[in-house]
């Protein structure tokens, strides 16, 4: 196992060069000049000689390979550059915003748990009963109503009418309610058919079947050996569902007016605030690969297949 | 007087738009082995599956008892009553637990001595060395004879009076199945009864006492093996004979008396 781990943070090295490659690489193909949304940014007009200053002074003027290892030496030691829009340092502006939007998504995450493995085990349990068809239904709901349009509905069912919830802004953990519910919703309910399918799969299993035979109990079946083999799609699942909520966490920001890393991204996209924008890919990347390291972990722990070998 | 172990009397069972199984009675006694015969699709498993309550989900019994002694076989007479060696042993045995861990939850739910030193007992009963390494394995890590060993293992660790062999040489070379067939043996001759399920005449004729043979959920022929060759026989009986001795079938079977005459 421990051999396992360190091989995947290893990994981690060369992935996050080839993304720092790549994000680098990709932001210079466009069409807008950096030096002159600098320029705009700071109302400065773009002349040539100060486009011509500006390029010097952001060390536009050196061939694509000199400034990409410029960057990543600084990136190295943490120094993403300076925001075009703010001129503050790139990091320390993220750093400021990203806790809300990790907040969010982490309890979203909780949430999808929390909600989605309970209804996809009692669906399976209960199959065909009106526990299942009512776990059903709000699966087939979830699945299908967009998540700006629930957290609407929300605001103005929480908000506007029963008046127990802040509607916007941060006021304490109360504001974190609408937003995790709007955010997770979605992966909740795809998760509850991914449970209850998987868990179905495996109580009709020959192996459970030998069990029962046997004289095991219902209960050791289910709740050890059913659950435990019904876990493995469900987790590798919820590690794909990180990437989705981190995703859907910008909507949800901009919907309820929350000081996320999600609206200050998007208007540093709309700006070409590059070093932000660099920065923000390389952090959302190292969370993205922890967070799968962690679910690779628990997927070990659940299938032995992968950490050993056939011993015939 | 053999004693009567299991009663199965007007099992009937099927899906909502088929009749699998068409009134099913036979007896299993004590120190027999009593094959089940016929092609796939014959209704040979389903009628085990309906012994040991492990229908298909689709599959619903309609009617008909079964009787262990005189006593109504409802779910959860299980284990120390009726164990069951199965097919495809790869897939009866859970991959994400070790072999330990299984065997010591079924040793447990039938109050029986789960220590290693036991564990390590029953599966040297039935000739597996490194007892120890098999108990840390995962199922995936051993071989379909080592897992069918196991499997009659535990049969013999639950002193089960009754023992269902669905194919349990299917998925073997000719040495294999000949070593689970010596251990079914085993297990017959400590008075447990086997209902053996199998299409494979050569089986047959080597280790049943009695066979009943089945055509589309029924059964069309009960006799002891030495009326096996009898002109009486049921025209189906007679056709599986037929199929059994042609050149095709046999290269799949094994022989025994040629393997035996070669040992």
């Amino acid at each position: 196992m421990t051999s396992f781990i360190i091989k995947r943070i290893l990994l981690i090295i060369p992935i996050m060069f080839v993304v720092s490659f790549l994000v680098f690489s990709v932001l210079r193909l466009g069409p807008v000049d950096p030096a002159q949304a600098y320029l705009l940014n700071s109302r400065i007009p773009p002349t040539e000689e100060a486009l011509k200053v500006t390029r010097v002074e952001l060390g536009l003027d050196k061939p694509f390979f000199t400034q990409y290892a410029i960057w990543l030496k600084g990136a190295v030691t943490l120094d993403f550059g300076k925001s075009y829009m703010t001129k503050r340092d790139a990091l320390g502006d993220l750093i400021y915003y990203f806790p809300t939007t990790l907040k969010i998504t982490f309890l979203a995450m909780i949430m999808v748990i929390i909600v989605s493995i309970p209804l996809g085990i009692l669906g399976a349990v209960k199959k065909d009963s009106i526990a299942d068809k009512l776990v059903k239904l709000f699966s087939f709901i979830g699945v299908s109503t967009p998540s700006f349009w629930f957290g609407f509905l929300l605001i103005y069912l929480f908000a506007l009418k029963l008046n127990i919830l802040p509607p916007f802004g941060f006021d304490g953990i109360s504001s974190y309610i609408m937003p995790i519910l709007t955010l997770g919703l979605m992966s909740s309910a795809i998760n509850i058919r991914i449970t209850r399918t998987s868990f179905l799969e495996h109580i009709n299993g020959r192996s459970a079947k030998y069990l029962k035979i046997h004289g095991v109990s219902n209960n050791t079946i289910m709740g050890k050996y059913v659950l435990k083999n019904s876990m493995i799609p469900v987790v590798t699942s919820l590690g794909m569902h990180f990437g989705e909520l981190i995703g859907g966490a910008v909507v949800v920001e901009v919907l309820f007016a929350l000081p996320g890393v999600g609206r200050y991204v998007v208007s540093s996209i709309t700006n070409h605030d590059y070093p932000v924008i660099q920065c923000f890919m390389i952090l959302m990347t190292a969370v993205f690969i922890i967070v799968n390291l962690i679910i690779d972990i628990i997927y070990v722990y659940l299938n032995p297949k992968i950490k050993y070998g056939s011993i015939i | 007087m053999k004693e009567k172990l299991v009663s199965i009397k007007n099992l009937s069972a099927g899906t909502k738009y088929k009749q699998i199984l068409n009134n099913i009675s036979f007896d299993i006694y004590a120190g027999e082995i009593l094959c089940l015969l016929g092609q796939s699709g014959s209704g040979k498993t389903m009628t085990a599956s309906a012994i040991l309550n492990i229908l298909p989900e689709n599959v619903e019994k309609t009617s008909g008892r079964i009787l262990y002694g005189e006593k109504e076989f409802h779910s959860g007479i299980y284990g120390s009553y009726i164990s069951s060696i199965m097919q495809n042993p790869a897939a009866c045995f859970d991959n994400v637990f070790t072999m330990e861990e299984q065997i010591k939850d079924i040793l447990k739910a039938n109050n029986k001595d789960y220590s290693q030193e036991k564990m390590c007992n029953i599966l040297e009963k039935v000739s597996l060395t490194n007892q120890q390494d098999i108990l840390n394995s995962y199922p995936y890590q051993l071989s379909g004879g080592m897992l069918q060993r196991v499997m009659i293992a535990v049969a013999l660790s639950l002193e089960s009076r009754v023992i269902i062999a669905d194919e349990p040489t299917s998925d073997l070379d000719v040495l294999g199945q000949r070593e689970i067939l010596d251990l079914i043996l085993k297990l017959k001759n400590e008075n447990s009864a086997v209902l053996m399920i199998t299409h494979n005449l050569s089986v047959v004729k080597h280790m049943a006492d009695r066979i009943i043979v089945m055509e589309n959920g029924s059964i069309v022929d009960d006799f002891n093996k030495d009326e096996l060759h009898n002109n009486k026989r049921h025209p189906y009986t007679q056709k599986l004979i037929k199929a059994n001795e042609s050149q095709y079938i046999n290269k799949w079977n094994i022989s025994f008396g040629e393997y035996n005459a070669k040992m």
